[in-house]
């Protein structure tokens, strides 16, 4: 079903004979990998193949093509909407790791070593992870520390992926209390819910919860008037007030520019 | 009631007036006379329309909305889904939505939150049949995004055709406005002819086959939330919403002033409004202001509202809101 590196035990593998054994090569420049046999099966990907072949490395030929599962996310608004843009402002990617064409899931790796609080330098591993939120400093404030495909709760308790939703309201409690009222975020279908359902955009799928700042984006263009209105009509840019930016310049619908100012071949007999 | 005398002409004497010939030559003998005389070349000009068959009798006649019988409201809504599909290709279909029994209809938006992208005024177009093709024609959004100045709501030093980079810019704030739906609205006040009123849930609508065109409402309103159409949308087929309701998105006749209905033709099928369902930073909230438990209800309970130009009385159900 899905491809996984040959079942060795836990094994501490150098580069080397990773290399030609596995054709795997270790970004992430741990001196490890973890091969297991016992691992749980995921049945997401199957499911889900055809949706992120993309992520295969080009650099890696050799290499099947796993799919990252996507985090699936339920589906914002009506089918029926398709001419209403209702793309959520971040993809949210899940609990999976791709590393090398291989998807990993996060206990594969963690369940060899435990989970520690304080590093005095920069991980190892995920360096693409930037952790800008506020005071929330540290990992396993949210990633559970002995089972990281789960967050954890004030009291230590787990909270599934699915409920992402209950890890931020840990700390954000106003904010998750207007998330529940459908103020804070945002709500797509019915807003009567006798006519039909509505769906709520989850915390992740607007803030990513590394670097929680909403992103700024390129807005649309300006309402425009048409083109009548702007230029075309000489009379009206110059009596208008605001048709000096016009004048300034002349109008060549007269005479359209057939003499070459500067050097040019175009006009060669 | 005012309009009674547009639909005393007889037909009999709009068909003894309609004869091609006849009235070319009598429009060309008379032009000069005509001079001193434009409001009467005005009157007759619907029918040049009726002479090239744009328009037909029925709709010369057509009575206003309010007054009309629901069986000629059906014959109006299949003549104008005929029309559209005869003009953009596509049939849509022109519902009558009646307003919802114990709904009326509050709008809130988060000046904390928005971040001016302008989603909202694309999808408004989207949403109700306009032009959008040209990146020059876009101006009929019924919601026009305002960037301010922080520090005060000043609309003097407000600019709506900001376009940089990225949005939200330092410094800056973000104000879409779009009809407010006054409870006293100043546009419906104004109309010479009745061709705009407010409906039970609240919302401010127009019978486009009734305006004239005349620009009152749009002089009155306070909030700039009216639009006139100089020309009909151009609109590819596959772009065309089929979801059409009479008295808002349906595809209207030229020369007319439009609005924002709130989405009529959705908030009274209890759906979101466009604007609403793709806004990326959820600024904005919508609901039924006659239940207690709704979002909208939330809010005004809950957060510092502020209300556009309060102090002109037109008593809107449109608001604005803040988090911090
Ligand atoms: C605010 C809570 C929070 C903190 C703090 C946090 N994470 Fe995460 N992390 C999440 C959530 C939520 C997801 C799931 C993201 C998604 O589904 O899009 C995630 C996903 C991940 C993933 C898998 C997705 C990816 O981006 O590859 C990794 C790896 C990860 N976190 C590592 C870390 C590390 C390392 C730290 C500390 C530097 C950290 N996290 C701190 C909440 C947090
Ligand atoms: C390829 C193996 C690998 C996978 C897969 C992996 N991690 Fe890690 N992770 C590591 C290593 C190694 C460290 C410690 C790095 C160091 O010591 O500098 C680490 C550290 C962390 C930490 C810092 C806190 C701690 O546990 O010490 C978090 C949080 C974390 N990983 C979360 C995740 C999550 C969530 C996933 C699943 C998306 C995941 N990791 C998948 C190898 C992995
Ligand atoms: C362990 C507590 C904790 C958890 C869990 C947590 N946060 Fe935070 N969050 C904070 C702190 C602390 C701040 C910084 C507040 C400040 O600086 O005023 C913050 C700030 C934020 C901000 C404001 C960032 C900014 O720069 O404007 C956002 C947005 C945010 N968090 C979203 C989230 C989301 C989404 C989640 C769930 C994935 C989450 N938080 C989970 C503690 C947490
Ligand atoms: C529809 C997108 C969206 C969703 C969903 C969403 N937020 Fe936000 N959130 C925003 C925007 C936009 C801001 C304001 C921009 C900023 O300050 O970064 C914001 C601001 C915040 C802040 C900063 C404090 C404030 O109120 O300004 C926190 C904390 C926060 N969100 C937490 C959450 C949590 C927790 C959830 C889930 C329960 C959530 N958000 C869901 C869009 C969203």
């Amino acid at each position: 079903m899905t491809q996984r590196p040959p079942t060795a035990g836990n094994l501490f593998v150098s580069a080397p004979i990773r290399a030609g054994f596995l054709l795997v090569v270790s970004a992430g420049a741990v001196g490890w990998l973890m091969l297991s046999g016992a691992l749980p099966a995921r049945a997401a990907e199957t499911n889900n193949a055809a949706i992120s072949t993309a992520d295969a490395r080009s650099s890696l030929p050799v290499l099947p093509v796993v799919p990252r599962p996507p985090a699936t996310q339920p589906e914002a608004g009506l089918r029926s909407d398709t001419h209403l843009d209702k793309t959520p402002p971040r993809k949210t990617v899940g609990l999976d790791l791709v590393k090398n064409g291989w998807t990993y899931n996060c206990m594969e790796c963690h369940k060899l070593f435990p989970a520690r609080w304080h590093y005095d330098r920069a991980l190892n591993e995920h360096k693409d992870i930037k952790l800008e939120h506020g005071n929330n400093r540290f990992c396993l404030n949210c990633h559970h520390p002995t089972n990281h495909n789960a967050f954890v709760d004030y009291d230590g308790a787990e909270i599934a992926q699915a409920d992402v939703v209950l890890l931020c309201a840990k700390c954000h409690g106003t904010t998750y209390r207007d998330w529940k009222a459908g103020v804070h975020g945002r709500a797509n279908g019915y807003w009567n819910s006798a006519m039909g359902d509505r769906t709520r955009l989850r915390c992740i799928q607007c803030h990513d919860p590394h670097f929680p700042k909403f992103q700024a984006m390129k807005p649309l263009p300006p309402l425009r008037y048409p083109s009548r209105a702007v230029k075309g009509d000489d009379e009206a840019a110059a009596g208008a007030s605001g048709g000096h930016a016009v004048m300034t310049q002349p109008h060549g619908q007269g005479q359209p520019d057939t003499e070459p100012k500067g050097p040019t071949t175009s006009h060669a007999p | 009631m005012s309009h009674e005398p547009e639909n005393s002409v007889s037909p009999k004497t709009i068909e003894q007036v309609y004869q091609p010939m006849n009235r070319r030559t009598f429009l060309k003998g008379t032009a000069a006379a005509m001079v001193g005389m434009a409001g009467l070349v005005a009157a007759l000009k619907p029918l040049l329309a009726l002479e090239r068959g744009e328009v037909t009798l029925h709709d010369l006649l057509q009575k206003h909305y309010r007054e009309l019988s629901p069986a000629d409201l059906e014959r109006i809504r299949k003549s104008l889904e005929a029309k559209c599909e005869a003009e953009y290709g596509v049939r849509p279909t022109i519902k009558d939505l009646k307003p919802l029994d114990g709904v009326g209809f509050g709008y809130a938006l988060n000046l904390t939150r928005c971040i001016g992208c302008r989603k909202c005024a694309h999808a408004c177009l989207a949403e109700n049949n306009q032009s959008r093709e040209d990146a020059n024609d876009i101006e009929m959004s019924y919601i026009r995004v305002l960037e301010m100045n922080k520090g005060a709501i000043n609309l003097e030093t407000s600019n709506a055709y900001y376009d940089p980079e990225k949005v939200p810019q330092k410094d800056k704030y973000y104000m879409p406005v779009q009809c407010h739906q006054c409870a006293q609205s100043p546009c419906t006040k104004v109309c010479p002819v009745q061709a705009t009123w407010q409906e039970k849930d609240g919302l401010v609508v127009v019978d486009y086959n009734w305006c004239i065109g005349c620009r009152y409402c749009m002089a009155a309103c306070p909030y700039d939330a009216r639009r006139f159409n100089f020309k009909k949308p151009t609109i590819k087929p596959e772009a065309i919403n089929r979801e059409q309701s009479y008295l808002s998105n349906r595809i209207r006749p030229k020369g007319v002033v439009e609005k924002c209905t709130f989405c009529l033709q959705r908030t009274r099928a209890g759906k979101y409004p466009a604007c609403l369902e793709v806004c990326p930073t959820g600024a904005r909230v919508f609901g039924n202001l006659l239940d207690p438990n709704s979002e909208i209800n939330y809010i005004l309970n809950n957060k510092r509202v502020y209300i556009l130009k309060e102090d002109v009385g037109t008593q809107p159900r449109f608001y604005y809101f803040f988090d911090k």
